[in-house]
Order: C-alpha cells, then structure tokens, then sequence
C-alpha cells in the first residue's frame, strides 16, 4: 500500500508541477509596455557619452542623468527603440552603442562564439572517434 | 632615507630572482638539483621583497612625502587603514605586493621541496624568472621610491626616476582616489584578487618545468593541485567582494557591468576553473595531458593580461587608475610568456601528449570535458568580446563598443548549460554511464527541481528565467544532497552511526565535496543573479521634505538633507526613512550621500542598502538634496543570496584544500621521466 502510495507520487508530484508552471507562466498575451522599463533598457544599450565605459543607465554623472531624461522624452513621444539609437548613433558615432548586433561587425562577433562551440564540439567528438581507431596502441610507456 | 632602504630591497630581489632564475633552470636540466644550492637566492628573494613592501608602509605611516608615491596617493588626514592599504592601492604599490606575494610563494616551494629534485629546482628557476620581470618593474617604470622633485602648489609634480638626488617634499599629500577610499571592501579585495593571479604562478611554474625536462605523468598536477585550488579560492573571493564593492559603491545599482577590468578577473578565473576540472580528468584517467598544460598557460597569460587591461588604460574603464610606461612593459611581458610557453609547448607536446581513452562521451570524463568547453567557450567568448573595440578600431578604424548586451546574451545560454551540466554530471559515474543509472540518481532531484519552480511560480514569479534557473538550481543541490545521502547511507549500512558515517564519507574524499559545496554555492549564485536581474523593482521618485512615496511595497519618506565633515571628506546626503508601504513606523533610516574628497573634482555618489529577509532596498541620489530630492530607489530581491552563495563556493575550495596530497611528493628519482623505448 504504502509503495503504491509512493509509486503514485512519485507520478503525480511532477505532473501537478509541471501544470502549475505552465499555467503560471503561459504567456497572457499583454506585453510591458511600460515607457519607464522601455527607457530604461534603451539607456543600457547606449553609452554614456563622456563618462570611462560606462552605460547611460549605470553611470552616476550628470551627463548621464540628462541624457536619460532626454531618452524617456523620446520613448513618451512616441519614439521606437531603434530610432533612438539611430538618434545617438547619427550624433556620437556608432561606437555609442553598446550592443553592436546592428552593424557587420557585429555579426562577426557573434559568430565567435558560434563557431568555437562548433570546433569544441568537433574536438571531443573526434576524442571520442579517435579512441576507436588507436585503441590497438600501447597506452603508456612502460 | 627609507626611499634607499626600500629601492635597496629591490634591488636585492632582482638579483636574487635573476639567479634563482638561472641556478632553477640548471639544476632542472642536469636532474642533479640540489635544494641548498637554491636556498640563498630565495632567502635574498623573499627579504628583498619584504623590504620594499614594508619600507613603502613606513613611508606612508609616517607620511614621507618626499616620496612621490607617498604625496600621489596618501594624506595626513587619510583613516589609518586606508593609509595601509595606499601600500597596494595605486599602481607602483600594487606591484611591490605582487612581487613581495610571489617571493612568498617562491619561498613556501623552496621550503616543500625534497634535497633533489629537479622538477622542483625547474619550477623555482620559472618563478625567479617571473620575479625577474616584477622587480625590474619596480627598479624602473614603476619605482615606489621615486623621489618628488619639484612642488608647485603644495602638490608633487615631478620626481626621479631613481632615488637619488635632493627632494622636496610637499607639506602634505594628495590622498587616495576617492574611489579606492570609499569603501573598506577596497582594502581588502584586490589583495585576494592579487592572491589568485600571483597563486596561478605556481602550478604555471611547474607545467613549464615539466614540459622543459619531458615529464611525462602527473607529477606536475600532484604538486601544484592544492596550489590551483588556493589560487582559485582567493581569485574567488575577490571576484565577488569586487562585485559587492561595486554594489556598496558605484552607486548604479549592479555588482557586475561587463567591464573590461571586470571581465580581465573573470578570465583567468574560467580558465582556471576549467583547469581545475581537467586536472581531475588526468589524474583520474590519465587523459587530456597536453590540454593541461594549455590550460595552465593560458591562465597564467589570463592574469598578466588581467593586470595589463587594469593598469594600462588601454581600455576605458572605470577601474583604469593610471596610465605610465608600465602598461607596454606589461605587454611585452604578455607576448613573451604565450610565445616562448606555446614554443616549448609545441617542442614537447608530442612527447607529454596522451593518448585519448573517452570510452563514452556519457561519463564523469564526459562532462568534464563539456565543462571544459563550456568554461573555455565562455572565456574566449569574453576574451573576444573585451578586446573586440581595440581589433576593430585597428582593423577598420571605426568605433565599435561591446558591452552588457551582448555579453549578458551570450552568458545566459552558457551560464544554463554549465548548470545544468554541473548538477548531472556531479553524479555521473566515471567511464561509462548508463542512462539507467543517471535517471536513478537524479530523477528524485528533478522532482524537486520541478516542486520548486511551482512554488516560484505559485508565490507569483512570472519571469521565466528566473523560474527555469530557480528550478534548475535546485535540482542542482538536490542531485548533491540527495548523493551524499546516498553514499552515507551506504557507509552507515556497515553498522556505524550515522554522524560517524558521514563524517567518514567526506574525510574520504574532501577533494570532491569540497568541489559540491562549491557546486552548492554556484547554483544559489545563479539564483541570486537570476532574481536579482529579473525581479529588480527600479525606480526614480521626486520628494519635498516630508514627503513619501511607495515603491515595490516599501514607503521610502524624506526626513531632512544633512552635511557631515570629517578630517578626510564632507558627506552630503539626504536622510531618507524606510517602512512597510503603509508608512508607519520606520525600520530603517537611510543615509545615500555623495561624498567630497578634497583632492577630487567630482564627488563620489555613496549609495545606501539596507538588507531585509528577501528584498535588499538600495537607494541612492539622483540629484542634489535640497528642500526636494530626486533618488533612484532599486528593490533587489535575493541580493544577499548573491553574496552567501560567494561564501559558499569560497567554503567549497577550502574545504577541498584539507585534502590530502595524493601521493607523497615525487623526488627526481621517483619522477616518471619520459624515455624513448631503447633510447
């Protein structure tokens, strides 16, 4: 009895979980659409014009403040992201953006990761292969 | 007159590194070391170190401002500990404590080495030659005991590069960058940051040892594991109390941006966890031989690039202090070591390499290996993505920046997997693991992965990636109880008592528990990083005096602006009281200010944190305080899991510090020397 008990559980307990998440998080079709979190994400992206490395959301400076200021304004006129960055792009240079996915430079840069998992991956599976065909040779020498 | 001392100490190290150097190499070479004949230019090594280290924290203790360094970076109204600390805060010092911390080490190998040993002698000649570069350093672009030269108002602006000649000293000094006196953590995190670089030394002075004489085998692994292990655990430390100092400091609200300095500590730190774990695959299964040396180069040259990102400028950064000569020296440095190591390696390789025996890719070896290129994929992701701006710029000459973007996208995907990789792999059985038995040993963890996301969902997280890494660490910790639950029942089916028997079990194998509880702390570390990113309240409020406001279910309320002088700064702020958002009584008063440092233009803005059972509440000015005040009020929850969890994997390396050595150490005799059959 007790086994069947346990065995039951054993089921249901991942069952009723997995239902619980998906209902929980089954997406309700509203996105955030709030201007503040919008702003927000847009000033990270972008770097603080004359401050060391730092993006207009992190820095502290005064520079930084106004220029997040100015980016709320634009998100509450009605301003798109990528507009905004074209904006700080067309009046500081690309290298104001801090994520470079726009431009073929940084697609080259995301490929860099893409390609060393892919030859990782080769070598381990060659490891692998390679164990098969010497297998015949001495291992160690003696 | 201590300027002399000091640069006299230099000088004695450099001579003693420079013939340790070569008296290291010839003992290697001929296999008939001998360890007195070392011991004098490690005793010259290590006084002329202690020397240079402690003449600098006289000089500052007693504020020698003929001293250029002393003037620069310290003041007679600098807190005593901040003056300590001035000995390793700025550039010149920061050197001295890495040469006197690798004469220390030099010494502690020489002290555990046996009467003949070649390895040994091998390796201590690579660290004199290391030492050679650091206190050449010192004798010249980055002398700590330069004298001041001429004064112009009250500050110094040239000095020697010797210490000799008249000086001049200022009536007092500049006192430290506002930004290394601001906080206590800064005292004592770039010592534990400098620990873990100086630390990789070691087990990188064995690997060339061992590859310059063609030793075969693990001896060099053996004797520099507990090495790897320290070095880890206090890289470790210092990672998360720089990222804690970031927090308490920077006053943004993040411990971690991505930064270019940020990422030169994280470097060394994947490499050299990737290290670490195929260390276990050699010695267990006598595997990847050349991989390990690769590895233990590559974190070496990972710690001196570290140093050459922090101290050249080359790279804007928030933690870019200085800029001198010191940076192309660093440079050079830096391509000598991964020429001239790569070029042995290349020599050797054939000779040390072993053959690979991966019976199947589903084994403890396997995921090892997956960890290995999980890690190394991160790190040379991370590498590229750092110097990325510098390639473009000398490539096209255009400005490309990279920052938390992109890094935050490639890392979270990693990040998952290594979690994941962490929690099955833990437990899978060395060989061959049949799905069968991994099933068995992980699917009550997985039910208590699944339970828990539930329960984070249920309390209404919505975010899934925080439910995902919530679900996942959690089957991370349950697979490691649930196995050393396992294993101890196993051991107390023998008639012991269970305390007993799980004492047993860990004594057993302090090497591998040691590395689940560092696994422990990982994986509360994700969570702490997934909750704090993904349910972040952040908010910006505008108050009069008296004024409150509700954020994320706090009441933060404007009691009055304050000023605060003390010998060394002025502190301006707001008093800000916090309570539950019916804003009753307060729990908690709230001072965020900025402060002024009177050798600094711009004041440092302090935020203040206060910490609750879930939620950290930081609040920090986003403006003058005045009749009103603007403040960025940030709702953290779990951020105190982010620094336990740090604790945790630190307590994780120590642990598998008690361990034992393997074997006892080989002597030259003993040492598996490779020979050609018939040679």
């Amino acid at each position: 009895m007790a086994e069947r008990i346990r065995r039951v559980a054993g089921i249901m307990i991942p069952v009723i979980a997995i239902a619980v998440i998906v209902v929980g998080l089954w997406p309700t079709g509203e996105t955030s659409a709030d201007p503040e979190v919008r702003a927000r994400h847009v000033a990270a992206n972008i770097k603080c014009p004359f401050c060391s490395g730092e993006s207009i959301a992190e820095s502290t400076s005064a520079v930084a403040g106004d220029y997040e200021v100015l980016i709320e304004e634009l998100v509450a006129d009605g301003w798109s992201d990528q507009e905004i960055y074209d904006e700080f792009a067309a009046r500081f240079g690309d290298g104001i953006l801090l994520d470079p996915a726009q431009s073929a430079w940084g697609i080259a840069l995301w490929a860099v990761p893409l390609v060393a998992l892919v030859v990782g991956a080769l070598v381990i599976l060659d490891l692998r292969r390679a164990d098969r065909t010497v297998a015949k040779v001495p291992e160690e020498v003696p | 007159m201590i300027a002399v001392v000091g640069y006299a100490g230099i000088l004695v190290a450099l001579v003693s590194a420079a013939v340790l150097a070569v008296v290291g190499a010839r003992g290697a070479m001929r296999g008939s070391a001998d360890r007195d004949s070392l011991r004098l230019p490690v005793v010259g090594l290590l006084a002329g170190g202690l020397v240079a280290f402690v003449a600098i924290e006289i000089a500052i203790l007693t504020h020698d401002f003929s001293i250029a360094y002393v003037a620069a970076n310290t003041a007679r109204s600098t807190p005593f500990v901040f003056l300590l600390a001035s000995g390793w805060a700025a550039l010149e010092g920061s050197i001295v404590l890495w040469g006197v911390l690798l004469a220390v080490f030099t010494t502690v190998m020489w002290w555990t080495m046996r009467r003949t040993d070649g390895l040994g002698a091998g390796a201590l000649g690579v660290m004199g030659a290391v030492a050679v570069f650091w206190f050449g350093l010192m004798a010249t672009a980055a002398n700590p005991f330069a004298l001041c030269t001429s004064v112009t108002d009250g500050v110094c602006t040239a000095s020697s590069l010797l210490p000799l000649g008249a000086a001049i000293a200022p009536l007092d000094g500049l006192g430290p960058n506002p930004l290394l006196q601001n906080h206590i953590l800064m005292a004592v995190h770039p010592p534990l940051l400098y620990l873990g670089y100086v630390g990789f030394t070691v087990p990188f002075a064995f690997a060339i040892a061992a590859l310059a004489r063609a030793d075969r085998g693990t001896t060099w692994l053996d004797r520099t594991h507990r090495w790897s292990l320290l070095a880890w655990t206090f890289l470790t430390a210092g990672i998360f109390l720089g990222g804690w100092w970031s927090y308490e400091v920077l006053g943004w609200g993040g411990y971690w941006a991505w930064d270019p300095v940020e990422n030169a500590a994280l470097l060394p730190w994947l490499v050299g966890t990737a290290f670490i774990h195929s260390a276990i695959v050699q010695r267990r299964r006598g595997m990847l031989q050349a991989w390990n040396f690769v590895l233990v180069i590559a974190t070496f040259a990972m710690t001196i690039l570290g140093t050459f990102l922090t101290r050249s400028g080359v790279i804007a950064s928030v933690h870019s202090f200085t800029q001198s000569a010191v940076g192309p020296a660093l440079l050079v440095f830096l391509l000598v070591v991964v020429v001239a190591s790569l070029a042995l390696f290349a020599f050797r390789a054939h000779l040390v390499a072993s053959p690979p025996r991966l019976e199947s890719l589903v084994s403890r070896e396997g995921f090892l290996l997956l960890n290995n290129l999980l890690l190394t994929l991160f790190a040379f992701t991370v590498l590229v993505g750092t110097m990325y701006p510098l390639i473009v710029e000398a490539a096209s000459g255009s400005a490309v920046s990279v920052g938390r973007p992109f890094f935050d996208r490639v890392s979270v995907p990693i990040a998952f997997a290594i979690l994941l990789a962490v929690g099955v792999g833990s437990v899978a059985p060395w060989r061959v693991a049949r799905p069968s038995v991994l099933w068995q040993r992980t699917r009550t963890a997985v039910n208590w992965g699944l339970v828990a996301a539930a329960g984070a969902v249920i309390v209404g997280v919505r975010s899934v990636g925080v439910v995902a890494v919530v679900g996942i660490a959690v089957f991370v910790i349950a697979t490691i109880i649930g196995w050393f639950i396992h294993q101890v029942r196993r051991a107390a089916s023998g008639g012991k008592g269970i305390s007993q028997a799980a004492g047993d079990t860990v004594r057993n194998d302090l090497g591998y528990w040691g590395g689940q509880v560092a696994h422990i702390g990982l994986a509360l570390v994700a969570v702490a990083i997934a909750t704090t990113s993904g349910l972040a309240v952040r908010s910006e409020v505008l108050l009069a005096q008296g004024e409150s406001a509700v954020v994320a279910g706090y009441c933060v309320h404007y009691v009055e602006p304050f000023i605060r002088t003390l010998p060394h700064r002025v502190e301006d702020g707001a008093r800000i009281a916090l309570s539950d958002a019916d804003c009753g009584d307060a729990f908690a008063v709230l001072e965020p200010r900025v402060h002024i440092y009177p050798n600094a233009a711009q004041a440092v803005a302090t935020p203040a944190v206060w910490t609750g059972f879930v939620d950290d509440v930081y609040v920090s000015l986003a403006g003058e305080a005045g009749e009103d005040v603007a403040l960025q009020v940030f709702v953290f929850p779990l951020q105190w899991l982010l620094w336990a969890g740090g604790a945790v994997v630190v307590a994780g390396g120590f642990i598998a510090l008690l361990r034992k050595p393997r074997r006892p150490v080989a002597t030259s005799d003993e040492r598996e020397r490779f020979e050609v059959p018939g040679g």
